[in-house]
Formats: structure tokens, C-alpha cells, sequence
């Protein structure tokens, strides 16, 4: 009897340990079973209450005197600190409460530390931005960064406050992200401040199509590559006005001797192309305009940075006040400071310059060692940089990455895979040590534009327009960034980096920046348009857009005694400018044609079109599959394999070029022995959508906003669809003002009425908590998707018993 | 019967009290230890166990995802099961604690056997 009891119990508690062994093991994408689904520690803790108390009384190790978070209805937080950097302090602690996981992803995602948490599938992506020099970058900014006292403070306020939050943090607090990979936050520090810094950089200066445009030259011209990608499109309408003049350039630039006879001539080019390129829609619409153009006679300032719109958001509003700052607007978790806002005397919004701060050198190796490199007719020792990559279930990966004096090679034999013939170094700006986070903690205190001038002088890259307004009146705008002096034509292709002539020669001075303040106009705008016209003493080539620039431009002119509605109604605006562009044109080449059926119902759909991206209607469906088929009816035949590789020329190019020149020389198709017309192509092209539209019309897909699909993705992507907003009836799109597209655009709106006592409107789509159980993840979305706004409620001394405070956190310095 | 309802309260109450101080499978020794000292046959070791995990973590679960207005549960169920249901989730909730409870009661009265005949 005995030993079968004692069996029996060893069994069962074999059974039950094994049981629990399992369960609190991940398999795979299933987490550990058990842990994750136990009330207490999984992911039911992140099911937040509807109507929680926030309320909170809480002593904090590294605070120096007491500070008080007071959150409105939309859980934006309004801090107050008595002593300076407890603000940022507070900051930090509040990033890390609603937004850890996703702060701490972005920089493992920037440092190339991705496959820690998710295996061997990420390793790629890890060692593509260790080779595009995101690390080296990083800790370039942070030595300058630290050297600087006040921000050496401000950053480690600022980590302090993250850690007070993560030191704190248990196992059922752990936000769901990381309960549904199963790994845990490690501490925060300085460098993830740069990393952050620097993975938005990437975002906005990282475009680049150096090696595709090289591939190109084996085909075409240089002559012909300026017909496809020109410098100037002929309606530009600059962020500075034409006819604006400019003093001679300070630098200039020597082209090497052999520019013409080597660079610019065909050369065999197979190399590897880089794989994530940041997304080149990444952009954005600012403006200001001047009492005189306003109801009020004080200016307005407006801003809509149009970025990857995830979930959580890459913003989280709020307001930080001290004895020394009071200051309200956008911020990123992961950086101190307000990066978009406003303060009691100015404020100041960015869109990104597009200018291209990126090149890439050819890199002559003596052997398989990579040490040392072709240079000005000998060989150079290459530095060697060690990366060490942590793989989630396998070994850690090293990789040695060469520098040259042309900066990190990016793809070499052995990256990506085995055996891509050339060897590539990139030279991005943002290797060079930089300030940039300083520039806007001095925004947030800045008075005048004394100040705000002074501020951005820190803002290296990406280069950005700053737009600004003061309480005094001033309306301003620079276009700010270290710019590379370049010789005609230099890094559009890649160049030969055995020779020093092709080195970057010097910078564009700060004083030789667009710049525009109070000008007779009344208003100062940017849309992501080329800065300036062809007067201007410097080659700046750039991935610029055009339409979204001219629209506001011509609105803001029309604009007398304005108020706010003028404001929200621009932003919101759909008219499309590529349409403008294009469609009158095609229309007219489409009279002389006769169309039937459902071609004729089409083509009067058309005609009938306010050339608006109304998200319920179908025109901007049928003019974006005919301009497409359009595009491609000229430029496949002779871009063929290119297009595949991402090369392609920018939309307005097309309509550009063939009304200045209805012989446009792309329009006749190689591939036959007759040569095509304008006319031809264009009733060709229309022809061929009818198909395709009536394949998404019975698809349901027809419609604007469903042929869109607008969707907020988690930051995780389309792998997790249930943490993600889908199916968002909005209009607009490319070439919009009202820029939202598929997943892309308008990341955080604000307009800044700057009489009286400032006022703000502002709206994001998301919600300011990152948690998906919570249910402040997609707040705003709804309010987002209808074009609408929430008032910013704005901290004041005296305010602290105001209805619009639902709760109060306060922090105590701890013992 | 009445043995059995103590049991499955004291159960409830301690398993509630384990979740909030130790790691989820603390559960394990404390049910262990809680079936050792309860006379009760295996069978019903196992029943009490696994009717009394599944209640506390039902219920448990259920009172968040009231309070939650399913917002989780909803987006939860649809990774796992590819579809918006709370009462599923809140089921293999329920089934995962009770598994758990039922083996751990049933180890603890076992090892009550050897004690007893030794």
C-alpha cells in the first residue's frame, strides 16, 4: 500500500511541477501560458478600469523639492515643479507610466537590438542600422550632449525620472508588450535619449536613392536622369518667395578633376540597396500668419508633423511648468523637452526639409580583411568596429563593421547575405556630434526671436523648418540644419572613395539659411517644398514635394480677418494638387475621344470632380489608378528592372515636364516600333483602369476611403491587427494638404492662437495612455478622423481647483 | 459537503493571497501544503482544487473585464482565437487556474496518504 501512495503522490507531483514548468515557459509566439493569463501578474492587469483613479501620492528617490501632476479629462498631464529639472524629472517618470514599452523599443529598434527580443528574424534589420553607424551616431551626440552642462543635467533629470518608474515597477504593472514577448524593460539612460534622437533622424534624413540613381547610370544619361529627377520643378513655389535674394555663397565648392569623366559616367553598379528605408512621405505642413492677416491682429501659428501615425503614438502631449518655464505641446517619450508647442510668449512648430544629407562612397578594399582601404593612392588603415548582437534563443552575433574617413561601410561581402560585389560607405550627417535636444529645451524657454534664433542654431540634423510666432507679433521661419556645401551634381550617385576631392568641403553657414521674418506677405509657410528657387548660391538637392507647399501658399494669400476655422479648415483641407495639376489636362486630351459604358460613367465621375479627396467619394480613387497607369504607360519601358528596385520619379515630374514639353522624351514606348503619342498614352491608360476600377468596385474598394484603408498599426505591425484602428473613414491623402494616407500622416495637429491669453487646439490620432487595455489607447482617434480638435487646457498658478483637473499625482522627494 | 465548501473557501482565500505576494505558481506549495492538513479523498482533493481555482480566477478575471469594458479581453481573444470573446477568455482563464488548483489539491492530499499510513 505504501510504496503506491508514495508513487502515486511522486506522479502527481511530477505532473503538477512539469504542469507549472511548462506554463511558465513562452513557446514560440505563445507566452508563458500560466503567468500570462493569471488575474494577478498577466495580462487582466492591463485591463484598466474605465473611470480609474489616477489620483496619486508618492514619494520619489532623485526628486529635489515637491511637484504636482495635475491630469484633465484626456489624462494629459500638467506638471508643476518648484525646483528646476524636477519638471523634466517629473517627465520622465510620466513617459516611462504611460508609454515604457514603447520608448524602450524605439531605441532598442535604433540601437539594432531587436533580435534580443524577438530572435534571429530581426538580425538583418539589427545589423543594417549598426552598419548605417545608428550607435556610433548615438554616442557621438551623447559626448556632446554631456559636455554641455545644462543638458548633461537636463538628461540625467530626465533618466533619473524613467528609472524612478522602472525601479518601481512589478511583474503585474508590466505593460502587455512585454508580457506578450516575455522579456522586461532594462534601466534607462543618456543614450537612449540620443538613440531616440537619432532613430527620428533616421525618419527624415535617411531617405536616400544614391545606389538605386547609381544602378540608373548604366542606362541612362546623366542628362536624362535630370529629365527624370530635376532639381526644380517649374511651379515650384518656395518656402521662401521667389525673387528673394541672396548674398554670394561663403563657401564654394570645388568639383573633383575627373567629375564629369568618372563620376558622372556610366559605370557597372550592382550592389546592395538598404531594406527599411524610412518611409519618404515622412513630412509635414507649418505656418504662421501675421496680425494682419487675423480677426484678432495677433498671429497664429499651425503645425501637423506627418509621420508613421502607430499605436501607441509616437507623441504624448503635456504640459511642464517651474519656476522657470511654462511650457504646453507635443513630446516624445524617450527625449526630454517639448519638441512641438507653445509657452506664455511664443511658439514654434517643424517640418522636415527633405535635403539630402546623405551620400555613399565606393570603397576599394586591399583583401578580404577589410582593414585597409584604397585612399589618395595608398593604402589606409580601416577602423574596425565590433558589433555584438544579442540573439533571442541562439548565439551572439559579432559583426565587424570597417570605417573610413567616408564614414561606417554599410554593405560589404558579407552584408547583406554573401557576395554583394561592391563595398559601400555612407556619409550621413547624423555620424557628427550634435546638439539636438538642447535646441528644444532652449524653445521651451525662449522669449523672443533672440531666443528662438539662438535655440535652433543647436539643430543639426535632420535639417528642419522652424516655424515661430511671438506674442509680440513676430511671425518667423528658418530653415535650420548643417547643410553640406556641395558642387553641382555631387552625391547623387555614388561616388569613389579613393579620393579625397569628393569629400563634403565645408557647411552652409547658419546665416545663409532660408530664412524669412515678417515678411510683406503676412505669412510664412513650409510644406516640405524645395526651400528656395534657383537664385539661391547652393546645389541642394532633396526629396522635396511640391503640391501640398502651393496649396497653402495660395490659401494663405486668399486669407484676410482670419480666424480660427480658416486654420482648421486648411489643415484639413483635400484638395489635391496633383489632380489640379494634371487633371484639367487630361481632361481636355480626353474630349476628342468617345467613351461608353462604364467608361463614360468614369470619366463624368471625373469631370464632375471638386478635385477634393473627400473620403466618400470615388474620383480620387479612378484619377490615382489613371495617373499610375499613366506613370507607368511612360516609364516602365524604359525604367524596367529599376522600378523594381525603388526607383522611380516623383509624382508631379510627369505632368510637369509634358506641359511644359508635350514631346516629353520618356512618352514613346521603346518596346514598339511606332512611336506613341501624348494623346495615345493618355485615352491608353484610361482604358486600362476601367478593369481594375471595376475590380474594386465590386470588392467594396472603390470608394476613397476604402481603397485608402486608412490604419493606425501597432508598432509592431500588421502582425498584431488586433491592437491596431483599421478601416478610418478620413479623406485626403498624397498631395494633400490634409496628408493621410494609408498609415502615414498627420501625427499630432495643433493650431496656436496667440492673442490675448494663448489659446490651442490640438489632436493626435491615438491616446495618451500607451496601454491597449486602457481606454485612453485610441481616445482621440475619432476625433482625429472628423477633423476636430480638443481646446488645450492650460496650467496657471491659482488653477490647481480648476474642474478641468480630474487628478492629482503628487511626488515628494523620498529619503 | 461541508468539508468540501471550507476547503474550497480556504482555498480561494489563500491561493487570492499567494497571487498578490508570490510569482502565479506560488499557488503550487500553498495548495500542496493546504490538501496535506484537509482530510479529503484525492477525487475530491482534485474537484475542491479545481473548483476553487476556477472560481477565483473566473471571477477574478471577470471583474476586470466588467470594470475594462472588454476592451482588453476583446483584443486579446482576437490574437489568440481570432475572435472578439471576452467569455471565452475569461473561460480559459477560469480552466488555467483550475487545471493548476485541481493538480496541486490532488498532490497535496496524496502526499497526506503517505503521511497517514506511515
Amino acid at each position: 500500500m505504501k510504496p503506491l501512495r508514495l508513487l502515486a503522490f511522486l506522479l502527481s507531483l511530477i505532473v503538477t511541477t512539469l504542469l507549472a514548468y511548462v506554463m511558465n515557459t513562452p513557446f514560440g509566439k505563445i507566452p508563458a501560458w500560466g503567468k500570462f493569463f493569471s488575474p494577478h501578474q498577466g495580462f487582466w492587469q492591463q485591463a484598466e478600469p474605465v473611470g480609474k483613479d489616477f489620483n496619486l501620492t508618492l514619494p520619489l528617490k532623485g526628486l529635489k523639492g515637491e511637484a504636482t501632476v495635475y491630469l484633465d479629462e484626456r489624462l494629459v498631464p500638467h506638471v508643476y515643479a518648484e525646483q528646476q529639472e524636477d519638471a523634466v524629472f517629473v517627465q520622465g517618470y510620466l513617459h516611462a507610466r504611460f508609454r515604457l514599452w514603447q520608448m524602450e523599443f524605439q531605441t532598442h529598434a535604433a540601437a539594432g537590438r531587436i533580435s534580443e527580443i524577438i530572435g534571429e528574424k530581426a538580425l538583418d534589420y539589427d545589423r543594417q542600422q549598426r552598419r548605417l553607424g545608428m550607435g556610433f551616431a548615438a554616442e557621438n551626440m551623447l559626448r556632446e550632449m554631456e559636455a554641455d552642462p545644462m543638458m548633461k543635467k537636463i538628461c540625467d533629470a530626465y533618466t533619473a525620472g524613467v528609472n524612478a518608474y522602472i525601479d518601481q515597477l512589478s511583474e503585474a504593472d508590466l505593460p502587455l508588450e512585454y508580457k506578450l514577448l516575455s522579456y522586461h524593460p532594462e534601466r534607462w539612460n543618456n543614450l537612449k535619449i540620443a538613440l531616440f534622437v537619432k532613430a527620428m533622424t533616421k525618419n527624415l534624413s535617411a531617405y536616400s536613392d544614391d545606389l538605386e540613381r547609381s544602378m540608373a547610370l548604366s542606362v541612362f544619361t546623366d542628362d536624362q536622369m535630370k529629365l527624370l529627377f530635376p532639381d526644380i520643378d517649374p511651379s515650384l513655389d518656395p518656402i521662401i518667395p521667389k525673387g528673394t535674394l541672396f548674398t554670394p555663397p561663403t563657401v564654394v565648392p570645388q568639383p573633383p578633376a575627373d567629375a564629369d569623366s568618372v563620376y558622372l559616367r556610366k559605370h557597372a553598379m550592382a550592389t546592395a540597396l538598404m531594406q527599411d528605408k524610412p518611409d519618404p512621405e515622412n513630412g509635414s505642413n507649418n505656418w504662421a500668419i501675421g496680425g494682419s492677416k487675423t480677426k484678432t491682429g495677433a498671429p497664429m501659428l499651425c503645425n501637423d508633423p506627418h509621420l508613421k501615425m502607430s499605436l501607441p503614438s509616437v507623441w504624448y502631449e503635456m504640459e511642464m511648468s517651474g519656476p522657470d518655464i511654462n511650457v504646453y505641446g507635443s513630446s516624445f517619450p524617450g527625449i526630454p523637452g517639448i519638441v512641438i508647442g507653445f509657452n506664455d510668449h511664443i511658439a514654434w512648430g517643424v517640418t522636415n526639409s527633405e535635403r539630402d544629407v546623405m551620400d555613399h562612397y565606393e570603397i576599394r578594399f586591399k583583401d578580404e580583411q577589410r582593414s585597409e582601404y584604397w585612399y589618395n593612392g595608398t593604402w589606409k588603415a580601416a577602423q574596425q568596429r565590433i558589433e555584438k548582437i544579442g540573439v533571442k534563443g541562439s548565439a551572439v552575433f559579432y559583426d565587424t563593421v570597417a570605417y573610413t574617413v567616408f564614414g561606417p561601410v554599410i554593405f560589404d561581402d558579407r552584408f547583406p547575405g554573401e557576395g554583394n560585389g561592391k563595398s559601400i560607405a555612407v556619409r550621413w550627417k547624423a555620424h557628427d556630434p550634435s546638439n539636438e535636444a538642447k535646441a528644444f529645451w532652449l524653445l521651451n524657454h525662449a522669449k523672443n526671436y533672440a531666443d528662438y534664433e539662438n535655440a535652433i542654431k543647436y539643430f543639426e540634423c535632420p535639417g528642419q523648418n522652424f516655424v515661430f510666432a511671438a506674442k509680440n507679433g513676430d511671425i518667423a521661419l528658418w530653415q535650420q540644419g548643417a547643410f553640406p556645401a556641395k558642387w553641382n551634381r555631387q552625391g547623387l550617385y555614388v561616388m569613389p572613395g579613393w579620393d579625397s576631392s569628393y569629400l563634403w568641403q565645408g557647411e552652409i553657414s547658419h546665416e545663409e539659411h532660408p530664412h524669412d521674418l515678417n515678411p510683406a506677405r503676412g505669412f510664412v509657410a513650409s510644406g516640405n517644398q524645395r526651400p528656395v528657387d534657383s537664385s539661391y548660391p547652393y546645389f541642394i538637392p532633396g526629396s522635396y514635394y511640391l503640391y501640398r507647399g502651393l496649396r497653402i501658399n495660395r490659401v494663405l494669400e486668399g486669407l484676410t480677418n482670419a480666424g480660427l476655422g480658416d486654420m482648421m479648415r486648411l489643415q484639413n483641407d483635400n484638395y489635391n494638387g496633383l489632380a489640379g495639376a494634371a487633371l484639367p489636362h487630361l481632361l481636355s486630351v480626353m474630349e476628342k475621344k468617345a467613351t461608353f459604358g462604364e467608361a463614360r460613367a468614369f470619366m463624368d465621375t471625373l469631370r464632375q470632380w471638386n478635385l477634393n479627396n473627400d473620403p466618400h467619394t470615388i474620383a480620387p480613387t479612378l484619377f490615382t489608378l489613371w495617373y499610375d497607369s499613366l506613370e507607368a504607360a511612360v516609364y516602365d519601358d524604359e525604367l524596367g528592372a529599376l522600378k523594381e528596385k525603388g526607383l522611380y520619379p516623383a509624382e508631379p515630374t510627369l505632368i510637369e515636364s509634358v506641359l511644359q514639353n508635350p514631346d516629353f522624351v520618356f512618352i514613346d514606348n521603346v518596346r514598339t516600333p511606332e512611336k506613341e503619342t501624348w494623346d495615345q498614352i493618355v485615352a491608353q491608360s484610361f482604358r486600362n483602369i476601367i478593369p481594375v476600377a471595376n475590380q474594386l468596385g465590386n470588392k467594396k474598394q472603390l470608394v476613397w476611403k476604402d481603397y485608402k484603408n486608412t490604419t493606425l498599426y501597432h508598432l509592431l505591425g500588421p502582425t498584431l491587427m488586433p491592437l491596431a484602428v483599421a478601416h478610418l473613414p478620413v479623406g485626403g491623402g498624397k498631395h494633400v494638404v490634409n496628408a493621410i494616407q494609408h498609415d502615414q500622416g498627420p501625427s499630432w495637429k495643433m493650431i496656436v492662437d496667440l492673442s490675448g491669453e494663448t489659446s490651442a487646439y490640438v489632436v493626435y490620432p491615438g491616446g495618451q495612455n500607451g496601454n491597449p487595455g486602457s481606454p485612453y489607447y485610441q481616445q482621440f482617434v475619432d476625433t482625429w478622423s472628423n477633423g476636430r480638435y480638443y481646446k488645450a487646457w492650460v496650467y496657471k498658478k491659482g488653477k490647481e481647483n480648476d474642474a478641468a483637473i480630474k487628478w492629482k499625482m503628487h511626488f515628494q522627494p523620498a529619503g | 459537503m461541508l468539508k468540501g465548501f471550507i476547503t474550497i473557501l480556504l482555498n480561494i482565500l489563500l491561493a487570492y493571497i499567494s497571487g498578490i505576494f508570490l510569482p502565479w505558481w506560488g499557488m503550487i506549495p500553498v495548495l500542496i501544503l493546504l490538501y496535506a492538513f484537509v482530510a479529503l479523498k484525492p477525487g475530491w482533493a482534485f474537484l475542491c482544487g479545481f473548483m476553487a481555482m476556477f472560481l477565483l480566477w473566473g471571477l477574478l478575471a471577470l471583474q476586470m473585464d466588467v470594470a475594462n469594458n472588454h476592451l482588453l479581453s476583446k483584443k486579446i481573444s482576437t490574437i489568440f482565437f481570432q475572435k472578439e470573446a471576452s467569455t471565452l477568455l475569461i473561460l480559459v482563464t477560469a480552466l488555467t487556474g483550475a487545471l493548476v488548483g485541481g493538480l496541486s489539491a490532488l498532490t497535496g492530499a496524496l502526499a497526506r496518504g503517505i503521511r497517514k499510513v506511515s
